[in-house]
């Protein structure tokens, strides 16, 4: 996995629930209690772990310091720890330096696909453009504006 | 009737509240003597079986729909029409997918007649508050269904209103993202600078109003009468998953089902 490509409400849902448990629980036992099938919840505890706010050994997960901190961050606070974790995935340190390279300094959602597909092999591209969109706004890294169709960094 | 009712001197009082429906010419009962009061700085749930009549009873609080008998007194006045210190948000979300995320929020000013300028600088500030920021000039199709009903919550809280009212506010959200929404409506309700003064929510959720409220109305099957009203003294923050929580939660599904 590059990027998350679970929505960050449900991340977020999940790293409160984590905490409710203690910080440690079963997979099997959280799913569960969310009444959510494992299918459902394993990209969202995926996405958790590729941020580095999750970790899974056996069948148990736990949070992590990281994870801990991000949650008693604000909602502002979160929205920055979280565009500083996003600019360590090669992801969205490629995407900025190609926006960057734009003499407008901005991209169409095509363009955006196009790259996805060319730099990191994405086979549907076109979803992780909007995963790309959705995560990047959230982490306060890029505006995309629909009726203009503009990627823009923030 | 619980303690704290009878020492304090209600913001809003529903009075020997009635309603009927016309079905095809038949009467149908929906609400039947409903009382109870709000108290300052209190979040107060409604919960009920489903068709038990809590949203109509939400939309008549507001004066969007009148009652048949009884009557809705806030601070010692009746309303007759809907009332401007309250805001609604819905299950729904009732967003307008033809208008941006701040188009949407300063919706909710607009009516009041205050300037664009002013407006926008409200709707942002709210935006920031609500976990928005970011998401200004996106459309309700590009949104989760968490960022909807964050949209739906900021267009509520931009007019500043003394009571916020919330039908079914988490019931149309995936689990998860429910999860992390009502963690973020109790932040927004701690800090007391932002927050409205009163939350009356509506819910078929049990747990969901315990977790959430200082007081939990309890309707019966339809024509909802209040069964029984309990007091959630826990400590917050709370633990969602602790016994003293489903002590309660069991007590009070006992009631509805």
């Amino acid at each position: 996995m590059s990027i998350p490509k679970v929505h960050y409400s449900r991340l977020i849902g999940l790293l409160e629930a984590l905490e409710d448990f203690g910080g440690k629980v079963d997979v099997a036992k959280i799913a569960d209690d969310l009444n959510l099938e494992l299918d459902d919840l394993l990209p969202v505890i995926e996405a958790a772990e590729l941020l580095g706010f999750l970790r899974t050994e056996s069948g148990d997960i736990s949070l992590t310091n990281e994870g801990l901190e991000f949650l008693s961050d604000g909602t502002r606070g979160r929205k920055k720890h979280l565009g500083k974790k996003l600019l360590t995935l090669d992801h969205f340190k490629k995407l900025i330096e190609f926006i960057n390279q734009k003499e407008d300094k901005s991209i169409t959602k095509e363009e955006l696909s196009n790259f996805l597909a060319k730099e990191f092999h994405e086979i549907d591209s076109k979803a992780v453009s909007e995963w790309t969109i959705e995560w990047g706004r959230h982490g306060l890294l890029l505006r995309y504006n629909s009726k203009e169709d503009k990627i823009k960094l923030l | 009737m619980s303690i704290k009712t009878q020492l304090v001197t209600p913001i809003l009082d529903v009075r020997n509240v009635n309603k009927e429906f016309n079905l095809h010419g038949r009467k149908v009962p929906i609400l039947k003597d409903v009382s109870f009061s709000i108290h300052e700085n209190e979040f107060l749930s409604i919960v009920g079986p489903s068709g038990c009549g809590k949203s109509t009873l939400l939309r008549i609080i507001l004066g969007l729909v009148p009652p048949d008998k009884g009557e809705i007194i806030y601070k010692g006045e009746r309303i007759q029409s809907v009332n401007p210190h309250m805001s609604m948000v819905f299950q729904s979300f009732a967003l307008l997918p033809w208008l941006n995320v701040i188009e949407n929020v300063e919706l909710g000013l607009e009516a009041q007649g205050i300037p664009k300028e002013q407006r926008q600088r409200r709707a942002l500030k709210i935006i920031q508050e609500v976990g928005l920021e970011g998401f200004e000039d996106a459309y309700p199709r590009e949104l989760s269904g968490g960022m909807k009903q964050r949209v739906g919550l900021a267009r509520a809280l931009v007019t500043d209103p003394e009571i916020l009212l919330m039908d079914e506010p988490f019931s149309s959200l995936d689990p998860l993202i429910a999860e992390g929404l009502r963690e973020e409506i109790l932040k927004l309700w701690s800090d007391k600078s932002t927050s409205p003064e009163i939350v009356i929510m509506v819910t078929h959720n049990v747990e969901e109003a315990v977790y959430l409220s200082d007081r939990v109305i309890v309707l019966s099957h339809r024509p909802g009468t209040v069964l029984s009203e309990f007091d959630i003294d826990l400590q917050r923050p709370r633990n969602k998953r602790g016994q003293e929580l489903y002590e309660l939660v069991d007590k009070i599904t006992s009631l509805i089902a």
